[in-house]
């Protein structure tokens, strides 16, 4: 059974069909990619799969569970995280306070907890900062630890998002174009990092403009166009498509308005 | 968490305010009363406005209800003070929600005009007797002294440690409650809602907790400010003292302990030392609001984050 299942998801804006029927099928462990030109109707798929958006028709299965217009938060509890095209970070905290906002659902504290501090709360505390500890090892932001996130430069808080969804332990990973702004040696790291992620058991769905990164690390690649799904298959069969080719070609045009 | 200096801060300020009513008169021993009380409404503000970050201009309805359920059940029910405390607990918290489950999702701006329109419907029903037992326009007068464990709270200064004693209490929970989760969840959320949601936190369940724990703690004070007056009045619960509130907490610094003392200490202490120049210290009061507001737009002692355990960065 595929992790991810989205069956025939259609979303619609006003009079645009944004996303129109699409279904895609991802496996547990894989790196699946989804590309298309602008306005293709990719970060609308993942705000459908995350419970931003709800979709007109269609059906998101996620582990055999429906989870088609369930709220983000309860989501995000079943095992699917994000980063976003525009890095939202917890701008003026601390690195690590933005990367412990990524235990939140693994922490076992209560409601009083706020109020009142029990032993338990120390121990559960501990564990979680421990996690944050981790994390902030596994990405090289330890030093960072208590710099104001939203100073960092680009690169460096798109590490600190990623630490952040990863903290959160999901068994699907969603990047919203990963490599948007780095630079080339930004970007190897980042191809090592999402490799590093896919060897512990996550499996990874991502967007990408970037065609080397997405045709290096992907080992299954959708294609949409005008919210369609035009092709689908292995980097090297995406590559050689024609339909593929001329929906690239085509972008030029479509960029005019 | 708290680091030595921040200790020996705290440790001063205590004792400076458990020396002050040994040296001061009457009048003075009143007017630092009302501004423990006043501090502790301001850092329950402080909960809703600061770290959740919601615009609620009402909040002197959840004082007005802990203020009003000690005098009505002692005065109209000839219930012991001791006993009431409670309700003044739990009638703000089921009020705070009842209030704020609907309105919670709204923007900012909107919610602000939702809570003002709140607070003025509150003052209305005080001032128009509803029930037969809120005394109108004139509240209630009269109201028991606190008796525990044989002692009464009668005197100023009794009052005035009552009031102090609050307001530690007050402190404890804000302290524990910004070195947790759900303390922490308040300020992610505040920061940016969707990012929040998306990896896990129950947005809405968080704003009405902040709305809850706030009017519990202002609920309390009102307990207080009653036995302070032995009267309460619709006046002292209207919407200009929710102006009042909301404006300690951001010239102050909004989600810092030491900036809502300061803002506290500023817009009501301050103003009561320039007595003599009586309306004239208005005019320099607003320009000073003003300045700090241009100066320091994050208050007088901004908050300032990284509030994370040494261990974490070392190996």
């Amino acid at each position: 059974m595929a992790l991810l299942e989205l069956d025939n998801v259609t979303k619609i804006f006003g009079g645009l069909v944004a996303v129109d029927s699409l279904s895609i099928s991802i496996e547990k462990g894989m790196i699946y990619g989804i590309i298309g030109p602008n306005g293709a109707g990719k970060t609308t798929v993942f705000n459908c799969i995350t419970g931003v958006y709800k979709p007109e028709k269609g059906k998101i299965i996620f582990k055999g569970k429906d989870i088609t217009g369930l709220s983000p938060h309860r989501i995000a509890n079943m095992g699917i995280t994000r980063t976003f095209q525009t890095i939202r970070l917890f701008g003026e905290m601390s690195v690590a306070e933005n990367i412990m906002s990524g235990r939140h659902s693994k922490s076992r504290q209560k409601w009083w907890h706020g109020i009142i501090h029990t032993p338990f709360y120390y121990k559960d505390e501990k564990e979680n900062w421990l996690k944050v500890r981790e994390y902030m090892e596994l990405f090289g932001l330890t030093h960072l630890a208590r710099m104001t996130a939203g100073s960092q430069p680009y690169g460096i808080q798109r590490k600190i998002e990623m630490a952040r969804a990863l903290a959160t332990e999901p068994e699907l990973l969603i990047l919203d174009e990963p490599a948007a702004g780095l630079n080339d040696k930004e970007r190897l790291e980042l191809l090592e990092t999402i490799r590093k992620i896919r060897d512990m058991g996550v499996t990874i769905l991502l967007i990408e403009h970037n065609m080397d990164l997405v045709m290096n690390i992907t080992e299954y690649i959708s294609v949409l166009n005008f919210g369609k799904k035009i092709a689908e298959g292995k980097p090297e069969e995406i590559q050689n498509n024609p339909v593929v080719i001329e929906a690239y070609l085509g972008k030029e045009d479509e960029d005019e308005f | 968490m708290m680091n030595t200096k921040n200790a020996v801060y705290y440790g001063l300020f205590f004792l400076v305010l458990i020396v002050l009513p040994f040296f001061l008169t009457s009048n003075w021993i009143s007017v630092m009363t009302t501004f423990l009380i006043y501090s502790v409404v301001s850092l329950s503000q402080d909960i809703v406005l600061g770290r959740a970050g919601m615009f609620d201009m009402g909040h002197a309805i959840f004082f007005g209800l802990g203020a009003y359920s000690t005098a009505i059940l002692n005065m109209v029910y000839g219930w012991p003070i001791i006993a009431t405390i409670p309700v003044a607990i739990v009638l703000p918290i089921i009020a705070s929600v009842l209030l704020a489950a609907p309105i919670i999702h709204l923007r900012g701006d909107y919610l602000l005009v939702t809570t003002i329109g709140f607070n003025i419907v509150f003052t209305q029903a005080l001032k128009n007797n509803v029930f037969g037992i809120t005394g109108g326009p004139n509240g209630i007068f009269g109201v028991e002294p606190l008796k525990i464990l044989g002692i009464t709270f009668a005197s100023q200064k009794s009052i005035y440690f009552l009031a102090f004693f609050v307001l530690l209490l007050t402190l404890a929970i804000i302290h524990n409650l910004e070195t947790s989760k759900p303390g922490r969840a308040l300020h992610y959320l505040n920061l940016d809602s969707l990012a929040s949601e998306c990896i896990g936190i129950n947005t809405r369940f968080y704003r009405l907790y902040a709305f809850a724990l706030s009017a519990a703690i202002a609920g309390l004070a009102g307990v207080v400010f009653t036995l302070q007056f032995s009267a309460v009045s619709p006046g002292a619960f209207n919407f200009i003292q929710s102006v009042l509130f909301f404006t300690i907490v951001l010239v102050g610094g909004p989600s810092s302990i030491p900036g809502v003392l300061l803002g506290t200490f500023f817009m009501f202490v301050v103003p009561e030392m320039f007595r003599q120049f009586a309306e004239a210290r208005y005019l320099v009061f607003g320009v000073a609001m003003i300045l700090i507001m241009i100066w320091r737009p994050k208050g007088i002692w901004p908050v300032k984050f990284g509030r994370i355990p040494n261990y974490i960065t070392k190996e």
